[in-house]
């Protein structure tokens, strides 16, 4: 039985690493409603469990550790609730973190040399947090 | 009892092909006919987006989330609610030689079949087709004048350009799809240098397309609303419901919907065969004097297997199973996404290297943001960011190979009546390297690590089980689709093409279809 406290607490978390912002009521609500009914976000490993735990009770750099998580066929169960928060503000027409848009091409660029630099840091930051943590 | 001339099974391409060469009072189409339960209720997908009502987006029941355990569950165009219905046949597995699950799918008993989720490309083969690929007992030339009838009934959409020696001749083609920046880009890149050099490495050219750009034969032109991922076929792509709806109106066939084939007996005069009322499961016999059977290659097989009583015996297989690339253009990173676009933008063929392939260019359109996450290599905070820089600049080439018999491909039911695939030989693309370095001549950047290769039986290009021949063994037909044994009962579908040409098949499989309904009726019996 998925515990409704931990996982408003995870969906609060995962959004606002995402996105730098509090949840909205209704991500929140349909985070739930994901959980009650997709058996892809209850079943997992005892280590993936323990990964989700473990980064939503200490605050870590869920966004940062989840790429070196991905490996194989399967999806980690980080990746596959990071997944659904995006999944969820994209449908959301109201969300300020989701839109598609694009930005002309010099700034495009901008953006993408600034987001270099700020995905090395996630993932070193990942890296490191995944390693101390000994998580899998 | 009913008694038909001829009872088609399956309204797919194979089957609404062989109904309207064969349209007639006598004429009767069996047909599952699974339909969608709702409809997408937007006319596009930028409005889907601007409701905010989740539910009508990801599904009732999360439908569009299938994939988040394992990217390759089902096809990204299967996930959607008001597409399930169109996979909801016969079951089948593919393994690998290790006996590794590949693939857990379904064929179809939508009512238009696998042409409700396809990308409406409809390709002529041509003698260097035929020649290349080997083992074909007809000449393409015994396929155009059907070929030239189903364009002319369906209209497609294109032009005459550098591709067209590749495709080969065709009828009036209707205006081109709008091409999208990044697409136009790379065009425009290609005529520059062909000017200055007279043989390119990579040709390309605009794709031609079953896709109405204007209104045709009384149906109306498609609206470009992005929808591919979350509908079936609508208005404006043909799709061959719209054959079967009009045949009916007219009165030209008859029709038996949420009727399924359980089996057929070949006597001296007739086919009797058995259907299954879907609904009531009530059992019902028809006779006709002649049976076709077009309910796509693992189905039509499958039946024909325990018809026979073979369970077990094994069948060669083969697909198209692509290399995808997605391919970068700097140039036009940042580019104002278009309001309205089609997702297959552009076709090529390398010219080097030996053996014919061809790739579909695909502008992500249509699809959800958050279905290309996973696939980029950064946090996926920052892999969306970037999506707003990259995608303007983007295509995915989806690559074909001809694709031939193999020892280690092979088809069997088991005796539960499920259907399973061995796929062990398959080839890596052979070309990549000279692909990506046309494509820095293009302005175009990738990786061959980017490279990925769905498993096999993605694209439903299945062939080559029943092949015909010029004098067929067992399990094999002969060139006028009889079965090798058999003087009234034909198949029409993918199951008799021996080998496949890097092109899509689907045109073919309909002219192909057409040319044994013609034989049909010269047969005199």
């Amino acid at each position: 039985m998925v515990n409704k406290s931990d996982l408003t607490r995870e969906a609060e978390v995962f959004h606002r690493q995402f996105f730098r912002q509090n949840a909205p009521k209704e991500f929140i609500e349909q985070y739930l409603d994901a959980h009650d009914e997709l058996l892809d976000l209850t079943q997992a490993s005892k280590n993936e469990l323990r990964t989700v735990n473990i980064i939503i009770k200490r605050n870590l750099d869920a966004l940062g550790i989840e790429p070196w998580l991905r490996s194989g066929s399967k999806r980690h169960l980080l990746s596959r609730k990071l997944l659904l928060t995006a999944y969820l503000a994209e449908c959301d027409a109201l969300h300020p973190g989701f839109r598609q848009e694009t930005h002309g091409h010099a700034l495009s660029l901008l953006y993408l040399c600034g987001h270099g630099g700020l995905a090395a840091f996630h993932l070193i930051k990942g890296r490191i947090q995944k390693a101390y943590y000994g998580l899998f | 009892m009913d008694f038909f001339e001829h009872i088609i099974i399956g309204s797919g391409p194979a089957g609404v092909s062989a109904a309207l060469k064969l349209e007639g009072p006598n004429t009767c189409v069996v047909d599952v006919a699974n339909k969608p339960a709702s409809d997408f209720p937007y006319s596009n997908l930028k409005e889907a987006l601007a409701s905010g009502q989740t539910e009508n987006i990801l599904g009732n029941h999360w439908e569009m989330l299938s994939n988040l355990s394992n990217p390759l569950h089902c096809h990204p165009k299967l996930r959607a609610q008001t597409i399930r219905h169109v996979m909801q046949g016969e079951e089948f597995q593919v393994t690998d030689s290790a006996n590794k699950l590949l693939v857990q799918g379904r064929g179809s008993f939508a009512a238009g079949g696998m042409a409700n989720v396809w990308g409406a490309q409809l390709l002529r083969y041509n003698d260097d087709d035929l020649s290349e690929v080997g083992d074909w007992p007809i000449l393409a030339s015994e396929l155009t004048r059907h070929y030239n009838d189903l364009e002319s009934h369906i209209g497609i959409s294109g032009v005459e350009d550098d591709m067209s020696p590749f495709l080969g001749p065709t009828n009036d083609l209707l205006p081109p799809i709008p091409g999208v920046p990044v697409a136009n880009y790379m065009l425009d890149k290609y005529y520059a240098r062909r000017s200055y050099k007279s043989e390119p490495g990579l040709r390309i050219g605009r794709p031609r397309l079953a896709l109405l750009t204007q209104a045709y034969n009384g149906r109306s032109a498609y609206n470009f609303g992005e929808t591919e991922f979350f509908t079936p076929a609508r208005e404006g792509i043909y799709n061959p419901l719209h054959t079967l709806e009009e045949l009916l109106q007219r009165d030209k066939i008859h029709y038996l919907g949420g009727h399924k084939l359980i089996s057929f007996q070949e006597h001296q005069d007739y086919v009797e065969i058995q259907v299954e009322v879907v609904k009531t499961h009530e059992k019902k016999i028809l006779r006709t004097k002649h049976l076709l059977l077009g309910c796509g290659t693992i189905q039509t097989t499958r039946l024909v297997l325990l018809n026979q009583g073979k369970e077990g015996l094994s069948l060669p297989f083969i697909d198209h199973p692509p290399t995808l690339l997605p391919v970068f253009f700097p140039a036009s990173f940042g580019s104002k996404l278009p309001q309205h676009s089609y997702p297959i933008q552009l076709i090529g063929t390398l010219e080097n290297g030996k053996g014919r392939d061809m790739m579909s260019f695909y502008f992500p359109a249509g699809m959800l943001w958050s279905d290309l996450l996973p696939d980029i290599p950064l946090p996926m905070n920052i892999a969306r960011s970037v999506l707003s820089s990259l995608i303007g600049g983007m295509l995915v080439a989806q690559i074909w190979e001809t694709s031939r018999p193999s020892k280690g491909n092979r088809m069997h039911v088991k005796t539960d009546g499920t259907v399973k695939i061995e796929y062990n030989d398959r080839q890596a693309y052979s070309k990549l390297p000279l692909l990506l370095t046309e494509l820095r001549k293009l302005g175009g950047f990738s990786l061959d690590s980017l490279a990925s290769a769905p498993p096999p039986s993605w694209g439903f290009h299945h062939a080559a089980t029943l092949p015909m021949r010029i004098n067929p063994k067992p399990f094999e037909t002969h060139t006028d689709g009889r079965l090798w044994d058999s003087r009234r009962i034909r198949v029409i579908d993918g199951s008799v093409l021996p080998s496949l040409p890097a092109k899509n098949h689907s045109l073919t499989i309909m002219a192909n279809s057409a040319r044994i309904s013609e034989q049909v009726k010269l047969c005199g019996y």
